[in-house]
Order: structure tokens, then sequence, then C-alpha cells
């Protein structure tokens, strides 16, 4: 098992905190964990090259149409077209990135599966908020680091989502409102 | 949502609130705001999400309330527009309704 988690802005931070929540709660230890300043593009290409069939895990941010990939902590992109070819096939893949139909969509073509998340994976801010979505951000690769199908991974997350923005919306503090609201609209899917 | 971003402190208004995970972009509440007024894609979503969760709190607070059936031998239901169900009157062994 691949886990890659960048850093280096808030968001990327949050989801870097989601990444170290789920490496240490792994039933096993992992093949390579690359995390923040280590996980550039040269040591993503290298890990996944070196380790083909490997699920992999990426935490971080992708890349808005009509550009695709996962931006490493360098600043550059990974998982571009060309880079899908070479490093996807026979893998699952678990992007806890924007975007990930950019990714996803060549998954039957090259030949593997992908867990991700359609359009924005919007992450609140705020730290009370941010530690509430941990457990449903994590409920999808939870799903597939416990041997479970990207499918189910999928619906699994999206009854964490809901959950989470069911008991939030039951406060009585418009904060609370809004983050049910930002939670809400993620739209974990499978490819 | 207004009344949200009316409620907050200025300088909370302009913080990052929620973050997008792609090229580390961050909106403030106003920022969230503005992307609704300007019907963006991301604005849509929060404005659909919005509805629904607002449909949601308002079912669950809404008083749908059974009167003490039981006790006044009336029952009602708010689907009912206000029409009154009778309990129908059981026959005494006599044969006289009670």
């Amino acid at each position: 098992m691949i886990v890659i988690a960048t850093a280096g802005d808030p968001t990327a931070d949050a989801l870097n905190g989601y990444a170290h929540t789920f490496v240490s709660t792994l039933d096993k230890p992992c093949t390579i964990w690359l995390d923040g300043a280590g996980a550039t593009a040269a040591a993503i290409d290298l890990a996944l090259g070196a380790h083909p069939g490997q699920p992999a895990f990426l935490f971080g941010h992708g890349a808005p149409s009509p550009s695709t990939g996962f931006r490493a902590t360098c600043g550059n992109l990974v998982l571009d077209n060309l880079g899908i070819t070479r490093l996807l096939p026979n893998r699952v893949v678990v992007g806890s990135f924007c975007d990930g139909q950019q990714v996803g969509a060549q998954a039957s073509q090259v030949g593997f599966s992908m867990f991700g998340y359609r359009g924005g994976l919007v992450v609140p801010l705020w730290p009370q908020h941010a530690k509430m979505m941990e457990a449903a951000a994590l409920a999808g690769p939870r799903h597939v680091a416990q041997g479970g199908s990207v499918r189910s991974a999928a619906s699994v997350a999206a009854r964490a989502y809901a959950h989470l923005a069911y008991r939030l919306n039951m406060s009585r503090s418009y904060d609370d409102f809004m983050a049910a609201l930002v939670i809400s609209i993620n739209d974990p899917t499978y490819w | 949502m207004e009344a949200w971003l009316a409620l907050m402190p200025e300088d909370v208004r302009t913080q990052p609130f929620v973050g997008l995970a792609a090229g580390g972009e961050t909106l403030s509440p106003e920022d969230m705001i503005s992307e609704v007024r300007n019907g963006t894609e991301l604005g849509d979503r929060f404005l659909d999400a919005a509805i629904g969760l607002m449909a949601a709190k308002d079912l669950q607070q809404r008083a749908i309330r059974f009167p003490q059936g039981s006790d006044t031998g009336r029952f009602s239901r708010a689907s009912d527009s206000g029409r009154v169900l009778q309990p129908t009157p059981r026959p005494k062994k006599d044969g006289l309704l009670e």
C-alpha cells in the first residue's frame, strides 16, 4: 500500500492531517508513505513506478479540467495523461483530491479502478469542522484499505458525509449549518 | 446564508472558511456567498445543498402534532388539513352504542 499526502497550504495541510490519521490506524504498515515535503513529483513517480499493482492512496490537490493529474508538494503535476498510462494499470487508486473525474475517466481504458470525487473536494477549514469531517473523508479510503471495492467505498463515503451533514444541520448554530452545507456538496464516486 | 454573513464579525467574514482540493484555493464566507450570487458551478452546488438542508431542517422542526387522542377520543393529522377523525363507536354488550 502506498500513501501519499502533500502539504503547503491550508487545504492540503488539512487533508495531510487526515492522511496521518489514516496511516496511524491501518491494520498493517504501508509500503511507502510520502508525507509533506517528501511528496515531490519525482518521489511519487518513483514510488508508483517501483511498486506496480499496489493500491495507492493520494491526499492533496487535483487538477481541474482541462488539466489532468495530482499536484505534488513541489507544485508539479503527476498522473497526467502519460503518467496515468505508465503508472496506474492494474492498480486501485483512492484519490482524496478535487476533480477525480479527470483521472478516473481513463480507468476502464487504462485498466485501473478508482475511488474519488467528482468536482470539488471541499474541506472546512475552521478547526472544529475540519476535525469533524475527518471520519467522513476517511470512510472511503478505509473501506478500500480493508479490501472493499471502490464501488462500495463510494457508497460508504456518501453515507458518512450525509450523516455528518445531517448531524450538523440539526444544530442551532449558523456556523454548523454552513459546515453541513460545505460537507454535503462533496460527491464521492468511483470509476 | 445572507443572515449568517450579517451575524458574523467583520474580520471573520474575509477569513478562509473552506478549501478546495484543487490548487489550494480557499474561500471566505464572503467569497462563498459571492459564488452563490454569481451563479458559478460551485455556487449553484452550495445553493442546492442549502435548499436541501433547509428543507430537511424545516421538516424536522415543523409541528406534526397528534392531540391526546386517547383522552379526547379525537384524532387529527397535519396532512388531513384539519379533518378530524372520530374513533369508531364500539357496541356495548347490550347492543347500545358507547
